[in-house]
């Protein structure tokens, strides 16, 4: 979830009334938001992913002031129309793109150092990565021309100087020699030879989603802002240019419109749109919902000082949706922000009807009496990962088609989920020689093999893997407790010469419980124990315990 | 009188009752115990007062090579010889002619000594001589050499002789052990110690005549190992027990889980970030899944995604893929199971939890491992609303001990209105462990459910951890048996 740094005195500012910080850690803590005091003047705050409109000092005033009931409703921000017009031949690696001007932002360092990150934040979240959208700021002052073009260009052909730097660069220098570039320049590049490219007049001033041109660069000191929003998704780009515009105007900014004009097309469309939307919120809804008995006028209420506007109708409110409140998909979105209004922890927990105690079921009625029993035997019970390395499953003789992989490990030793718990066990033994004899352990746990017969084509076993390691080990020393386990347990079991990789031959068994062969018990052979670097003699055997719950008993 | 007696030493005086008075040496040979251990045993029957040692000490005497020369003939015999010849009277000259200056001056010198003779004016007078017979006697004894216990010897003549240097005397001790009338006592009726009993001793009675030698009690005993159970999965296995206590079936999912049932139907965006790389495990084999046998699920499914379908939501707003929903990941959480669960099980009343490993990403550090056990958990009722949500989730609490609890607002994609929960353990403060909600009018509908459903989710790692006070989560996968071994109990 992101965090971000904000500046303290700015958020007193813009809420009119200085807050002490465990206040507004409290009143924060009931918005979502996590905080962590860095020092006195700046804070940390945690917020959740749902809401892009909270992430710079601006939004996160403008939420306080509606919880504080210093201002309840929608704010109103004055809208004026620019005589700026963009003319769009869309690029079809990001077709869609907004652009709007905010006057009188007097942007000082520490409003640009938090617009930047509002920038950033917005990126990955709510912008993924800029693959969605991305945003460019400008200063609106420095622009060469109020004739903007947005469309595809040949990188060869195309040459400014990338924001920051002093060199001109081709769109391909940009991509193939800039550290931006570099991250975010395959986004949208067709063919590798064309790029979405903003111009203003005859200039460069941005080439989205990678970098802005140095020529419209913001600073301390810039008073005007352009921004630009591109994208994939033409919702998701008029959304963000509502809650960046909206954002800077809670400074006492004027948002300007600009006209986009797409070629050959008739229509134009006017950036921002500010569009509100009108929901019916039942009030039966509301409060079958949240289980507490409020009226039409306490919905209105709560509703206002989340800062939405409400009229009382006939058994609903009727609720109006600011721009940049893009997480309201559906009407059960404001009963939450009802009750974040009323504060989570003033809604008293209700006990639902009690329902009769069920069942441990058979499979752990059995695991855990198995466990009992090996534990009177002396065994020791481990816990093991379910990941683990895929060249020790192999190197155990694991074929390579029953293991299951991952693509994205985060090391190669946890690359694939266990499909036995054998590799896990003598690594454990080995880990444990300096310990005083006897080892005796043991884990019961879930293992997957490769099925393609199954929906999720994997099939899932509960499997028992059990060792015993000695100065003197052998084959009894874990045939014995096992059997008697297993009989306790009320099922047969006998032993009948096998052969497995690990172990040795003739000291090796099939391990058959009620005539089904379930596993293996053997005597490690000593060419492993060597390679593994275990100087002790080990006695190791795996069960397959699935639906031996519903096995019959005798 | 009991005097317990261990094998060795019944042994030992036993053979001493036989042998009455004896050096070491031969008791060694006749009880076949080496010399070492004769002398302890000595030693502690001695200490019981059951046998005496006995130091005595002897004067070896042997006759010098000037012994040896006067055996027959002791000098101022010579003497009185030679005065015998000259009649009874000879000047002192004449003698030291005769028998040299140094034998003459120790002839007279004894002589007169003895009382034999007279000196006057140079003349040596013989008035009388009596043989010294014991003298000589026992110089002729101390030839061979003889052994005396000391205080024995004749003192005169020993000292005389020794004087003269005709003999030498060497002192010597030597060690006997004597059986005490109290040995002969214990003995007739011996207590045995033994340090080991033996099941032949009870067996065979000869309990009756022994006594178990006292031990040590107070010493450090060897270390010893039980079997113990996992504590981690004691925990899980409270939990489950707990869960069943408050009317719970369990329900599943599986490890290798579709896209589908994991984020799709749980109403997550198929571009949403925690379905990427960094916050999924994607696999490389196998790497697809069938959705084949939910043809209508997945129909609600695209409509919802795309446009809200009959939810009465916006959606989304993208085109759904199917193809996306059928890619295999391991799961990242158990909500996949709540959803499955829900798809086959729609009228109220339900309570069904899940505990079971999801994956992630995360690099293994202190706090976090790529895999953690979550639990899952759903309530659906008729009448269900948020409040009966935050009030299971406390009873569930409450019967973990834990009473203080703390509500924020959160979001998940699948749950409206969310929470994000807080428990107070002390020592420790506020921890966040879980996340729950109502699932949101989306989910239900794609899924078919007409009721509310309340559900929640939390990671049982953080809350062990807090239990058994230990803030490494990689020591609940930890497998160092000495660290298992003898881990304290938690039994409070």
């Amino acid at each position: 979830m992101p965090v971000i740094r904000i500046y303290k005195h700015r958020l007193d500012k813009l809420v009119g009334r200085t807050l002490n910080v465990e206040e507004l850690a409290e009143l924060l803590f009931n918005l979502k938001c996590e905080v962590n005091i860095v020092d006195e003047n700046v804070l940390e705050v945690e917020l959740n992913s749902d809401r892009p409109d909270m992430l710079m000092t601006e939004g996160i005033a403008r939420a306080l002031k509606g919880l504080l009931e210093l201002e309840l409703g929608i704010p109103e921000y004055k809208v004026t129309n620019t005589d700026i017009v963009v003319y769009v031949d869309p690029p079809p690696t990001r077709p869609y793109i907004a652009v709007a001007t905010i006057r009188n932002v007097n942007i000082d360092y520490e409003m640009l150092e938090e617009l930047i990150q509002f920038q950033e934040k917005l990126h990955t979240t709510y912008g993924r990565m800029r693959r969605r959208i991305a945003i460019g700021l400008h200063d609106l002052d420095k622009l060469p021309s109020k004739t903007l073009h947005y469309r595809e260009v040949d990188i060869d052909k195309v040459k400014f100087i990338p924001l920051h730097d002093y060199r001109e660069y081709t769109a391909r220098e940009v991509i193939e020699n800039t550290k931006q570039g570099k991250e975010y320049g395959h986004i949208s590049i067709r063919d590798n030879k064309y790029h979405p490219m903003l111009f203003s007049g005859d200039k460069v001033i941005a080439m989205p989603p990678v970098i802005n041109a140095d020529i419209t660069r913001v600073e301390p000191g810039t008073k005007n802002l352009l921004v630009d929003v591109t994208g994939t998704d033409k919702r998701y780009v008029e959304e963000t240019i509502d809650i960046i515009t909206t954002m800077l105007a809670e400074s006492g900014g004027q948002i300007g419109r600009v006209r986009i004009i797409y070629r050959g097309e008739k229509s134009s469309e006017v950036y921002p749109k500010l569009r509100t939307e009108v929901v019916k919120l039942n009030v039966e809804y509301a409060r079958r919902v949240l289980g507490l008995d409020m009226s039409a006028k306490d919905l209105k209420h709560h509703l206002e000082k989340m800062r939405f506007n409400a009229r009382i109708g006939d058994g609903y409110v009727e609720v109006t949706i600011p721009p940049y409140r893009v997480d309201i998909l559906h009407p059960i979105d404001l009963v939450e922000d009802i009750a974040m209004s009323i504060g989570y922890n003033n809604i008293e927990p209700l006990l639902p009807s009690t329902m009769p105690p069920t069942p441990l079921p058979p499979k752990y009625r059995l695991i855990n009496t198995l466990r009992e029993l090996l534990v009177g035997l002396g065994f020791q019970e481990l816990h093991l990962y379910m990941l683990t390395s895929s060249k020790s499953l192999i190197k155990i003789g694991v074929n390579e088609e029953d293991i299951v992989r991952i693509a994205n490990p985060i090391t190669e030793e946890l690359d694939a989920l266990r499909p036995t718990m054998l590799n896990q066990l003598l690594i454990a033994l080995r880990d444990n020689q300096h310990v005083d004899m006897p080892v005796k352990i043991f884990s019961i746990g879930d293992a997957v093999v490769v099925d393609e017969e199954k929906e999720t084509k994997t099939n899932e076993k509960t499997i028992l893997t059990i060792a015993y390691m000695s100065g003197k080990a052998s084959f009894e020393d874990l045939q014995a407790p096992l059997f008697t386990a297993i009989r306790l347990l009320g099922f047969e079991v006998k032993t009948i010469k096998a052969k497995h990789k690990l172990t040795i031959d003739g000291r090796t068994a099939s391990l058959i419980i009620n005539n089904v062969n379930r596993g293996f018990i053997g005597e490690v052979k000593p060419e492993i124990l060597e390679e593994l670097g275990i100087k002790y003699p080990v006695v190791i055997g795996e069960i397959d315990l699935t639906n031996l719950w519903t096995t019959p008993v005798k | 009188m009991t005097i317990p007696l261990s094998e060795g030493e019944y042994k030992v005086l036993s053979q001493l009752a036989k042998l009455k008075k004896t050096k070491l040496d031969e008791l060694a040979v006749s009880t076949g115990l080496p010399k070492s251990s004769i002398a302890a045993y000595i030693e502690l029957l001695a200490s019981k007062g059951l046998a005496k040692i006995i130091e005595e000490k002897y004067v070896r005497i042997e006759a010098t090579e000037e012994g040896r020369k006067w055996v027959d003939k002791l000098p101022e015999e010579v003497l009185v010889d030679i005065l015998k010849e000259k009649t009874g009277k000879a000047s002192i000259d004449d003698v030291i002619r005769d028998l040299g200056k140094d034998l003459a001056s120790i002839a007279l010198s004894w002589a007169r000594r003895r009382g034999w003779i007279k000196i006057k004016n140079g003349m040596i007078e013989l008035v009388g001589y009596t043989e010294p017979k014991e003298v000589k006697e026992f110089l002729r004894k101390a030839l061979k050499g003889l052994t005396l216990r000391k205080g024995e010897e004749p003192i005169d003549i020993v000292k005389e002789l020794k004087k003269r240097k005709m003999i030498r005397i060497e002192e010597l001790t030597e060690k006997f052990v004597e059986i005490t009338s109290k040995g002969i006592e214990v003995l007739h009726k011996p207590i045995l110690e033994v340090s080991v009993l033996t099941s032949d001793i009870i067996a065979t009675g000869k309990w009756r005549t022994i006594r178990l030698k006292p031990y040590n009690v107070e010493a450090e005993p060897p270390k010893v190992y039980p079997g113990r159970k996992h504590f981690f999965i004691e925990f899980l296995e409270e939990v489950r027990r707990i869960l069943h206590e408050m009317g719970f079936t369990e329900m599943k999912s599986y490890y290798v889980e579709t896209e589908f049932w994991n984020f799709d139907v749980l109403f997550q965006a198929q571009d949403h970030p925690a379905r990427e790389v960094h916050d999924t495990f994607h696999l490389k084999y196998p790497s697809k899944g069938s959705i084949d046998a939910y043809k209508d699920i997945v129909e609600r499914v695209k409509a919802v995604h795309e446009h809200g379908g009959m939810s009465g939501s916006k959606g989304w707003g993208y085109k759904w893929d199917p193809e996306i929903a059928k890619r295999l990941i391991l799961r990242s959480q158990t909500t996949s199971a709540s959803a499955r669960y829900l798809y086959y099980n729609k009228e109220p009343p339900v309570r069904a939890y899940i505990i079971g490993k999801v994956f992630r990403p995360d690099e293994i550090s202190a706090k976090r491992l790529p895999e953690f056990y979550q639990f899952d958990g759903i309530v659906m009722e008729e009448n269900l609303t948020f409040r009966h949500l935050l009030g299971i989730i406390r009873e569930f609490f409450t019967h973990l001990g834990i009473k203080k609890l703390k509500f924020k607002p959160g979001y998940f994609p699948f749950t409206e209105p969310s929470v994000e929960g807080y428990v107070y353990i002390d020592g420790l403060g506020w921890i966040e462990v879980f996340g729950a909600g109502m699932f949101r009018p989306e989910v239900l509908e794609m899924l078919g459910v007409k009721h509310p459903v309340a559900a929640w989710g939390m990671g049982l790692e953080r809350i062990a951890m807090a239990f058994y006070g230990i803030n490494d989560i990689r020591l609940l996968y930890t497998t160092d048996l000495s660290m298992l071994r003898t881990m304290k109990a938690k039994w409070w």
